[in-house]
């Protein structure tokens, strides 16, 4: 063990460690401006820093932060300093306040969020994130910090591209520490249990919270103190600010005697480390450490041992039968095959929706496709489904390589689906499962194969389960599948998997997963039999179904098995999902509709389905399109230029005949090629507003065109790269800033210097006809329509 | 026409009101403040700076729906615009704030004060807004401006 975990393990010995207050407001009353960082009072008056370093230490500290919170080199742009310069100094008075204080203080690197928010929201990415942390690090580490602290985040992502960053470049311990909002959620939705658990995972050695509230409001019963001593399995620090600020005068008015006082129950609580954050002082350090000597001394005692798994905004404890969603896997769906081979991530983000209206509580994501990068595939779909699904996601892949790239960015705690008893599985899966604190499913297979018999698949799951242990895999962390067979070709295929079910739950007691449908495969009317053998195995010890919960049968048994168990209070959910009312709006006419030209206008979806079915049954596929679909397409584009119809509409009213495109094609089968007429989309560089072009996209896909869509912040040269390699006609741009137009104006030079034949319309808020032309635009789309028009005009 | 006449902007409306917008202020004698300040504001004594914010939030909200009803995200998005300028208003005049608040980007005030404004207020920590490096406001539905008090 190194010198510096292990001076920080005998710091821990005592019952109670000491952190400091605040240091910027301490500051702010020895000069500082508000908005001036504090940073530069490292070289412009070291004296005041020390003397603030000095009073915690007096007043009882056992850790201190340097002055280092802002010293990333995003935060100092502009100042001068590097972050190497700040961090080197800062540390440097820091030990020296200590030393002259004569105690073991130990000094803290400290370390705030960067200040841009990640993608999609903002756009920073991970990788980026990560970079700018790892180089805090190395200044921190070369500087002779005892440990690192990361403190006020409210990104749980960000949280953990900061801990690999101290993981992977230094040797020193770690302190997380994320800030509430009363609501008990970040600013970014993160809640204290999924912080807790994704920390916990990564290995964080002591697990915090800190600033935006008092003492009391952290301290509520089943509150933010109550959640994170529930959910870590790491010592807990609790760094509260004195009180709430003032609304008018933002001054923090609680008292230290008062805030002692709190910090005393929290103490008493379990939490191990203790300080202060904004408007805290000497003073308050001093009265908490003398409060909290005072408190029961409680053993940190482990967390309830549950698996827990959770994206960025959601926690789902497995605590009762939870299904995990099977749809998002390309196997035998020519439909998904086509999506990810046109990238078409808003079909699998659907696809996600769907299965969580449906009632999953996690989402198995499987892009195997031997046509595409897997690995790249696999990361954007992750990072997508995130953005829009709050589910946790379920990592499902054969290759090591796409399995840690995902497991790095994934934010939270997944589950990796999975491992197996061949020695190479277990050596490369398992220490990945272990570095990124993940939980993981085991298929009781080995180089033998799949054993016939259930104890033999015990046999392979005690194994494995000795492994993962060993590699450091906590035991709620091992999820058990024992595969199913089908029994149209083993008569005994389900009663060996229910038995593996039992045996595993009594000898092991580690946690099941099983795929069901596999055991009517080669047999009719399946969902019966998959219906039949899920309740059976939910009985046996199932813990993970995975299903398609869609598929009301299985879906229908999980609710009556949980409420059969007593995990559903007062049978809410099951009388919830039987009484569920449609909550899409409602696409149905009251009266009768006569013509298929009404129901598009009227944005009437499922009757416009209906009458061209009917259509179909007497005409001419094409007939109906040139005759009766493109003209209500036409009437609708020219009221809405009319201005008696508006932008919503026009969408509905292009959905609607989207969906009569889709039958025709359906229809034609496959003498329907796909559309020829494609259609390059994308937001300039530097900029994110994006839904502008998802409009024009929406609109021209309904409108029979082909888009590729290359999303938003694209750089001029993946634009031009995509233009060229799919000799597209027609290519649109959108921006929303003005900040942004030059990178619209280098896309279309590239596109020229290239020579590729291909037009540019361009559209978004800030532009005009003008300024299209001047920057080189062939055309100026006004407004969505607009494009839809100049796009007729380009494939004429 | 029933449907499209009948849309129902109720559901969106919901989905709104489930998102607290948040906000910060300062308020600030023109002599000590480091914002550069709008022309019709160049002379006066006392400014109120300030910003809002749907949060992330909404972002994510918006792009769900996106997916599942487009239709729905757009009349979501003007609605949004429309809940956190009106959120705004009465907060800034809560706080003492007369007449209009000018935001960096409209008229002849550059869209970068909004930087030096995030840095006074540390928005970024105070109510999670943050500004990338060409001058756009992150989360999307955020507003920045400064009023006489």
């Amino acid at each position: 063990m190194n010198i510096n975990k292990a001076k920080f393990n005998t710091l821990l010995q005592k019952p109670c460690v000491i952190f400091d207050g605040a240091m910027g407001t301490q500051l702010q009353q020895r000069g500082l401006k508000p908005g001036e960082p504090a940073e530069l009072f490292n070289f412009t008056a070291p004296e005041k820093v020390a003397e603030v370093i000095e009073a915690y230490v007096s007043a009882g500290a056992d850790i201190v932060s340097a002055n280092t919170f802002c010293a990333n080199r995003y935060k100092l742009t502009g100042t001068g300093k590097t972050p190497e310069e700040v961090i080197f100094r800062a540390i440097e008075i820091a030990k020296s306040a200590v030393s002259h204080s004569g105690t073991n203080a130990l000094v803290a690197l400290d370390c705030s969020p960067i200040g841009q928010l990640l993608r999609p929201t903002g756009m920073l990415t991970f990788d980026e994130a990560y970079d700018i942390f790892a180089q805090v690090v190395r200044a921190g580490v070369s500087a002779g910090a005892d440990l690192i602290v990361f403190q006020t985040f409210s990104d749980l992502l960000e949280l953990k591209a900061a801990i690999l960053a101290a993981k992977e470049n230094s040797d020193l311990p770690i302190i997380t520490s994320m800030t509430f909002e009363e609501s008990g959620r970040t600013f970014t939705g993160c809640p204290v249990s999924a912080y807790a658990v994704t920390a916990s995972g990564l290995g964080a050695d002591i697990i915090g919270v800190n600033c935006s509230l008092g003492p009391h409001e952290l301290n509520k019963d089943g509150g933010i103190v109550d959640t994170l001593l529930q959910f870590s399995s790491a010592p807990v620090m609790v760094k509260p600010n004195a009180g709430l600020p003032d609304p008018v005068t933002g001054e923090f008015k609680l008292s230290a005697q008062d805030f002692a006082a709190e910090m005393h129950t929290i103490a008493a609580k379990g939490a191990r480390v203790l300080g202060g954050c904004c408007g805290t002082a000497p003073e308050y350090i001093r009265l908490l450490s003398s409060a909290v000597q005072q408190a029961t001394s409680v053993q940190f005692a482990p967390k309830a041992d549950c698996l827990c798994v959770c994206s960025g905004v959601k926690t789902v404890v497995v605590d009762r039968p939870c299904v995990i969603g099977e749809r998002i896997n390309p196997t035998g769906k020519r439909l998904f095959k086509e999506a990810l081979k046109n990238a078409d991530i808003d079909y699998i983000s659907a696809q996600a929706l769907e299965q969580t209206h449906a009632g999953a509580d996690i989402l198995d994501v499987n892009v195997g496709l031997p046509e595409i990068d897997e690995k790249q595939m696999m990361c954007t779909v992750i990072e997508r489904l995130q953005s829009v699904c709050e589910l946790p996601l379920q990592i499902d892949s054969g290759d090591p390589d796409v399995i840690e790239a995902a497991l790095r960015r994934y934010n939270g705690k997944p589950i990796v689906n999975s491992v197996n008893g061949k020695e190479e599985s277990l050596s490369t899966i398992l220490p990945l499962v272990a570095k990124y604190g993940a939980a993981v499913i085991a298929l009781t297979l080995d180089e033998g194969g799949i054993p016939s018999t259930a104890r033999e698949r015990l046999a392979i799951a005690r194994r494995i389960t000795q492994r993962a242990t060993e590699a450091g895999i906590a035991k709620e962390n091992i999820i058990i599948d024992c595969l199913t067979m089908t029994v149209s070709t083993d008569a005994k295929a389900a009663l060996t998997t229910l038995e593996a079910v039992r045996l595993i739950k009594r000898d092991l007691g580690v946690m099941t997963a099983l795929g069901v449908s596999n055991v009517s495969f080669g047999l009719p009317n399946r969902g019966l039999l998959n219906t039949a053998f899920l309740t059976q195995a939910l009985y046996a010890g199932l813990d993970l179904p995975i299903i398609n919960p869609n598929a009301h049968g299985e879906m229908n048994a999980v609710r009556a098995a949980r409420l059969l168990g007593d995990f559903d209070p007062n049978a809410a959910e099951y009388i919830a999902a039987t009484v569920q009312t449609d909550t899409a709006p409602d696409t149905s006419s009251t009266a009768t509709t006569a013509t298929l030209e009404s129901a598009i206008v009227g944005g009437l979806k499922k009757d416009a389905v209906a009458i061209t079915t009917q259509l179909l049954t007497a005409t001419d596929a094409m007939t109906i399109v040139n005759e009766q679909l493109i003209p209500a397409l036409d009437k609708v584009g020219a009221d809405f230029e009319g201005g008696t119809l508006f932008l919503p509409q026009l969408i509905l009213a292009a959905e609607t005949a989207g969906c009569c495109f889709d039958i025709i094609k359906a229809q034609l089968g496959d003498n329907a090629e796909q559309s020829n007429d494609v259609v390059i989309l994308a937001t300039v560089q530097g900029d994110i507003h994006d839904i502008g072009k998802n409009i024009v996209k929406v609109l021209l896909e309904n409108y029979g065109y082909r888009i590729i869509d290359l999303g938003k912040d694209v750089p001029p040269e993946e634009i031009a790269d995509a233009a060229e390699k799919h000799a597209v006609k027609l290519l649109g741009l959108s921006a929303l800033m003005t900040t942004t137009l030059p990178a619209m104006s280098r896309t279309i030079e590239l596109i020229r210097a290239r020579g590729l034949n291909c037009s540019v319309m361009v559209g978004g808020a800030v532009l005009n006809a003008d300024y299209a032309k001047t920057i080189g635009a062939d055309y100026y789309a006004k407004d969505a329509k607009g494009a839809v028009d100049i796009t007729k005009i380009v494939f004429t | 026409m029933n449907s499209m006449n009948s849309m129902n902007t109720d559901e969106y409306q919901q989905m709104l009101l489930q998102i607290t917008p948040r906000y910060c202020a300062l308020k600030l004698c023109v002599s000590d403040c480091t914002v550069a300040l709008p022309t019709p504001l160049k002379h006066v004594e006392r400014v109120l700076i300030s910003a809002a914010t749907l949060g992330e939030e909404f972002d994510r909200l918006l792009r769900r729906l996106q997916v599942t009803n487009m239709a729905g995200a757009v009349i979501l998005d003007g609605m949004a615009g429309a809940y956190l300028e009106a959120f705004h208003n009465e907060r800034d005049k809560a706080a003492g704030g007369q007449g209009m608040r000018y935001s960096p980007g409209y008229g002849d005030y550059p869209l970068h004060v909004s930087r030096d404004i995030i840095a006074v207020l540390d928005a970024s920590k105070r109510i999670g807004l943050c500004i990338t490096e060409h001058d756009v406001l992150t989360p999307q539905k955020s507003i920045t401006g400064v009023t006489l008090i």
